[in-house]
């Protein structure tokens, strides 16, 4: 963050469902978008985030605050800190809330919350069955039986270990 | 990345489906290997997407930081029984899953294993001309690429040997080295195939003393960090720098307690983990088992240096008389993990050098390739299978 000589100040964000957010400035412009933004102009006004809801955003903006409030003392003590706010933030996330929380920070161009977001989200996949995949994802499954057989069979050994298919 | 909002709310993972480039970078770029080939199964777009070259070359790179980290991940292993053609397995230390494994091609040799790509020789079983072919071969996505030579004079000139040359930390793409003659008369050349552009290198200027015949067998080399080794106890080594194309002579492995000589049981084998070279040797006879592990210092100054010294009785006495090496497993980062696997008739066991117990990972005696007092696979056509989306 460079440093400012004006006084610190609040924007206002406003998701694609009307809500509006109060954040400061200076947590915000952890979006590479928002600061893109604000350097174009908006700060006066309110911010639109056409691609992000309420919902969302109420949890980007507890991000922003939480992240914004660790204080700097070396560079690493600062990424270990960070590192286990993340993991925290995202602990107790089910796989539809992460699902909207990457593609929130993809689109507000916040590369560390996207990656950790992407790992953790890999991380409940990793296991999962290929019915779980296609529900969640909402995929039709367009081979016939036969071909499915096929491509299962060519690579068998990676269907040891699967979490069973259950109706969550 | 401009998507309307439709009337009835999509969920974000529905979104992210209907799109490629977020589909692949948000999610199938961060998934493991084994996750991925299982999930071609969801569809033919998922399919299409995980099997693409510029997806696979992606991931590799994306990748290759985790391999230097591997944490408690342990590699797998293809290992092969001494049966003609020989059958293989696949086999998981983490999981102990032993599943039967087949290439493509029935009558297939694996020649060498580098990071995560096979080098196969696979044999005409019908008697015809050419005997034998090569490939490259992923054995995770199954994909291979036959090895073609260039002609000199309208024909093969002798190969005298061909190594794979693979380390995604570097890069995703591999080069073959091979070394042929072009007629009896010449000394050696060294030629380098390079995946990228599909092009041979040829140098004919490598310095190398003329050496007889015999003693020029450049296969079976190892892919380490900063090149490839031809290591032979007992013998000369090399060292090939691929990038500057230096061809040196390496110090020889000096065995503290008699170089292993196979007519007694002994035996030495060259293996690559966690990115050095090793020479792991066994003495294995009938009242003693113990196993010596050297490894190549990275600094070339110092040369082989004895890491571990294994006493394996308690291990014969608990499982059997008798010991065969499947692999190692060294983990620079976590020592208390360095490990040896080996086999008994019906078993494979792991032991940990640090703490000295070991372990039956997987007992196979209900296999049809069981049979008692009899050992089922060879070192020699056991190697590691790692986890790679590496193009061929």
């Amino acid at each position: 963050m460079a440093a400012e000589t004006r006084t610190p100040t609040t924007l206002t964000l406003k998701s694609n469902d009307g809500k509006q957010f109060s954040v400061a400035e200076s947590a915000a412009i952890l979006s590479v978008t928002i600061r893109n933004m604000v350097e174009d102009g908006c700060a006066g006004g309110v911010i639109p985030l056409v691609n992000v809801d309420g919902k969302t955003l109420a949890r980007v903006i507890t991000y922003m605050n939480g992240i914004s409030a660790i204080p700097g003392v070396g560079a690493a003590a600062d990424e270990e800190k960070k590192k286990s706010y993340r993991d925290k933030f995202l602990s107790d996330m089910d796989f539809e809330t992460l699902a909207d929380m990457v593609l929130a920070a993809n689109y507000l161009n916040m590369s560390c919350l996207m990656d950790a977001v992407s790992a953790k989200i890999a991380q409940v996949m990793e296991k999962k069955s290929v019915g779980w995949v296609r529900r969640k994802f909402g995929i039709e499954n367009d081979y016939t039986p036969e071909e499915e057989a096929a491509v299962k069979e060519e690579h068998k050994w990676t269907f040891e270990g699967v979490e069973t298919d259950d109706d969550n | 990345m401009d998507h309307k909002i439709s009337p009835s709310p999509k969920m974000a993972a529905e979104l992210i489906a209907e799109n490629d480039d977020l589909l692949t970078g948000l999610i199938l770029l961060r998934l493991p290997e084994k996750s991925l080939m299982r999930f071609k199964s969801v569809s033919k777009r998922w399919q299409s997407l995980i099997s693409s070259p510029h997806f696979a070359a992606a991931h590799t790179n994306h990748h290759h930081h985790r391999r230097r980290r591997r944490g408690r991940i342990l590699p797998s292993f293809i290992l092969g029984t001494a049966a003609q053609p020989p059958e293989f397995f696949y086999f998981n230390p983490n999981t102990g899953v032993f599943l039967p494994y087949t290439f493509e091609h029935p009558h297939t040799k694996i020649l060498q294993s580098s990071h995560g790509l096979l080098l196969l020789e696979c044999r005409n079983p019908r008697l015809g001309f050419p005997r034998v072919h090569y490939r490259v071969y992923n054995p995770t996505t199954r994909k291979s690429r036959k090895v073609e030579f260039d002609e000199y004079e309208g024909r093969l000139a002798w190969i005298w040997g061909l190594s794979l040359s693979f380390d995604p930390s570097i890069s995703p793409y591999y080069k073959l080295i091979c070394t042929r003659r072009p007629n009896f008369y010449s000394t050696l050349w060294i030629e380098i195939y390079h995946s990228e552009t599909d092009t041979w290198q040829h140098i004919t200027g490598v310095e190398i003393n003329y050496t007889p015949i015999h003693d020029l067998q450049y296969w079976a080399g190892i892919s380490c960090n900063d090149g490839l080794y031809w290591i032979r106890p007992g013998s000369k080594s090399y060292r090939f720098d691929v990038q500057t194309r230096h061809l040196e002579e390496m110090s020889a492995i000096k065995f503290p307690w008699g170089e292993p000589d196979s007519s007694s049981g002994n035996n030495n084998y060259i293996v690559e983990s966690d990115g050095n070279a090793h020479c792991v040797c066994t003495y294995f006879g009938y009242k003693n088992k113990y196993l010596i592990v050297y490894e190549l210092s990275p600094d070339r100054d110092t040369g082989w240096v004895e890491k571990y010294w294994a006493d394996l009785n308690p291990v014969s006495e608990a499982t059997g008389l008798c010991l065969r090496l499947v692999g190692i497993i060294m983990r620079g980062d976590k020592e208390v993990d360095s490990s040896v696997l080996l086999h008994a008739p019906g078993m494979i066991i792991r032991y940990w050098f640090w703490v000295k117990r070991f372990e039956v990972l997987c007992n196979f005696t209900s296999s049809t390739i069981y049979k008692k007092d009899e050992f089922q696979f060879k070192t020699k056509f056991c190697y590691q299978f790692i986890e790679s989306l590496a193009p061929v």
